[in-house]
């Protein structure tokens, strides 16, 4: 009987200490000093001149200015301060649900060690009820800044609220909290979903010059009711309707790409003519390369252009826009977007506000003729 | 100190609860800190509050897999129709729909005698596919801020939602223990045969522990809603569930029924907040918790079975 007692005693013990044993792996705060704190400021003043040389890039021939009234995509000049005091909280959406975000998530954690940052980085895996309390559990652990990548923008609005309440700055990272929570926030560091899918319309209008009056667009949709799907929509549409276009049909993709295809595999046949479709226009680019594939089958290629709203896969980048198949996109870097974050972060950290309640980043329209002068995105920092 | 023996040898989840605690302050000294302690309580109290409903279930010999659509439908219900009949209205409405659904389920368990892995799986298909017809795959933010304050709101250092869940927690006690519902339970989830054959009407005790199990799970979602602010067709998809079923086993109430008590349910629960809080603390990644939490179950089923003399010899303590 002791000896039964015995063993179950070692094996909870045993459970307990891989318990421990897995709860300090995952760590990405860095021991900070205050000589890191220095190498990092110089890293993030080259990091800021590289941002700021994209946002001299433009489209193919005429090129088009942004549409919005955003403030500059610029960062903050962390040169010289001691960032060995900040802990910075982040509840994320999803650390592995794209691409996109698992760069961003990478990324985040070793420009925190670059900077020399303490970052308690909390992956919610797209569940709202985690990331509340993962917003709970960031304010107990006193976090000096509280970013927020929302899940949904609508709950967000509460936990914004609680951060506030604690009397944490609570800064919206990617995705918005609805407009009855910006009160709430300090601001907002992200992308401007309406005016990268503005420009890239833009650019693309200019480039069917003529053939633009009266164009004859296709869109393949994102998932329904997502906001960053509607706006990037609203915005496309507008600048085809501007520029004498309309969209003719427009459908759902769930935000797959098998799915996309599957809409252009429908359109080819339902559009046999040469002549009946100008363009197809999607809202991401993963979606864009399943129009691809499909007019590629149809053996229509080079018939009419595909777009994109954004792209921020840089094997899309490299692999499609490069070379035409797909004809651009907003370039929007989740390397450039986590860096922009994390130095706005810092920044409110260190006492100070944001220039402007929304700081959108830079989002350059990326095509096969400007590839090699538009900044892509510093993807090489993934490694 | 042989009481204290045969205590935690009978309560087999309390020293694991208890050396989980002494890990996450070894591991991080602010964890017990009591506004930490109190965070875990509060973040917890829903999941605790369905758990409740499960642990009748569950007690009875079956388990309920709609709870995890059944909550971000009736999440959706209490937040829609707001504007339409008032936060009052949409809360009745959304808890009676939590009530027809544990009917549904409690009627075909138990009347028409389909398996209840089966039944709950339909309901739980059923409901996912309303929680996005219903708000056209829409989140739906809630209009009323009494609404929004009951969710945050805090008295003293717990929030309504936690005092609503001990309100529940001694409810449940009482029933369970004191009432004649609460012995046929434990009674038909031990040997339905022999409850049968004894007078207890084993059908009428599993209907209504479904029944049971829907409204709180209703509940859970009206809660959640609550304190979000808004609802999701997502919330508490995919696996909030096997969380809530987790939280009870891990407690020690046994799936096969019979055995296991509401105190129980609780320490199970806040084992799996325990876990999930020392992550954020330590900023391990999500998977590592979903991990640990299955190598405590597995410790808690040896220790379980280690013990099953201990317990024997200490009687069976409901």
């Amino acid at each position: 009987m002791k000896f039964k007692k015995l063993t179950t005693l070692v094996i909870c013990g045993a459970m307990a200490l891989s318990l421990a044993a897995c709860g300090s792996g995952g760590s990405s705060s860095s021991g900070s000093s205050s000589s890191s704190a220095s190498s990092s400021a110089s890293a993030s003043a080259s990091a800021k001149s590289e941002a700021v040389a994209s946002a001299s890039a433009s489209g193919a021939g005429e090129s088009v200015s942004s549409g919005s009234s955003a403030v500059s995509e610029s960062r903050p000049d962390l040169s010289g301060k001691d960032l060995s005091g900040l802990k910075l909280g982040m509840a994320f959406r999803h650390g592995s649900n794209d691409t996109y975000m698992t760069s961003y998530f990478q990324h985040m954690k070793n420009y925190a060690k670059t900077l020399g940052v303490d970052l308690v980085l909390l992956d919610a895996v797209d569940d709202v009820t985690k990331q509340t309390n993962q917003v709970q559990d960031l304010i107990q652990q006193k976090c000096s800044v509280i970013m927020i990548w929302p899940v949904n923008s609508e709950s967000s609005v509460a936990q914004a609220k609680s951060v506030q309440q604690a009397g944490i700055p609570c800064l919206m990272c990617n995705s918005n909290v609805t407009d009855d929570g910006v009160d709430y926030t300090v601001g907002f560091v992200g992308p401007d979903d309406y005016t990268e899918g503005y420009n890239a319309a833009k650019q693309a209008m200019t480039d069917l010059g003529s053939s633009a009056k009266g164009a004859k667009i296709l869109f393949v949709e994102g998932v329904n009711g997502q906001q960053q799907a509607q706006q990037r929509k609203e915005g496309m549409q507008k600048a085809v309707e501007e520029a004498g276009g309309k969209f003719v049909d427009s459908q759902t993709s769930e935000g797959k790409r098998e799915k996309a295809q599957q809409v252009a595999e429908n359109w080819l046949v339902k559009y046999p003519s040469k002549g009946d479709i100008t363009a197809i226009m999607t809202f991401d680019d993963n979606t864009a390369v399943g129009v691809y594939n499909a007019v590629k089958a149809a053996g229509r290629e080079g018939e009419f252009p595909i777009w994109a709203a954004a792209t921020g896969d840089y094997s899309i980048i490299s692999g499609y826009i490069k070379d035409g198949k797909i004809a651009g996109a907003s370039l929007q870097s989740p390397i450039t977007e986590s860096e922009t974050a994390l130095d706005w972060a810092c920044w409110i950290g260190l006492g100070n506000d944001l220039p402007s309640k929304s700081v959108f980043i830079d989002t350059p329209v990326i095509t096969e003729q400007n590839f090699a002068q538009v900044d892509q995105g510093n993807f090489e920092k993934l490694i | 100190m042989k009481k204290v023996t045969k205590f935690l040898s009978v309560n087999t989840s309390i020293p694991i609860l208890i050396g989980i605690m002494i890990i996450a302050t070894i591991l991080d000294v602010s964890f017990m800190a009591p506004g930490n302690l109190f965070n875990v309580f509060n973040q917890n109290a829903i999941k605790g509050i369905m758990a409740i409903g499960m642990s009748f279930v569950i007690l009875n010999g079956f388990f309920d897999m709609s709870l995890c659509t059944l909550l971000s439908l009736t999440a959706a219900l209490a937040c829609g129709l707001q504007p339409k009949i008032g936060v009052a209205g949409a809360v009745l409405v959304a808890l009676l729909v939590g009530l027809i659904v544990g009917i549904i389920n409690g009627l075909l368990v138990a009347y028409v005698g389909i398996n209840a892995f089966v039944v709950t799986l339909a309901l739980m298909l059923g409901c996912r596919g309303f929680a996005y017809i219903y708000p056209d795959e829409q989140s739906i933010s809630a209009t009323s801020d009494a609404f929004r304050a009951f969710g945050t709101g805090k008295l003293g250092p717990l929030t309504y939602i936690s005092w609503l869940y001990i309100i529940g927690l001694l409810i449940a006690h009482y029933v369970l223990r004191y009432t004649s519902h609460g012995r046929n339970t434990y009674a038909a989830g031990g040997n339905a045969s022999a409850a049968e054959n004894a007078g207890i009407n084993v059908r009428k005790t599993i209907f209504i522990n479904f029944v049971i199990c829907g409204v709180l799970s209703g509940l859970g979602g009206i809660l959640y809603a609550a304190q979000n602010g808004a609802s999701t067709p997502a919330l508490g998809w995919p696996d909030m569930h096997m969380l809530v079923i987790a939280g009870v086993v891990l407690g020690g109430s046994k799936l096969s029924g019979g055995y296991g008590n509401i105190w129980y349910s609780l320490i199970g629960v806040m084992i799996l907040g325990v876990v999930n809080n020392i992550m954020s603390i330590t900023n391990a990644q999500p998977w590592v918790s979903t991990f640990c939490t299955g190598a405590i179950m597995i410790a808690v089923l040896i220790a379980d079975k280690f013990l099953s003399d201990a317990r024997a010899k200490a009687g069976l303590k409901n």
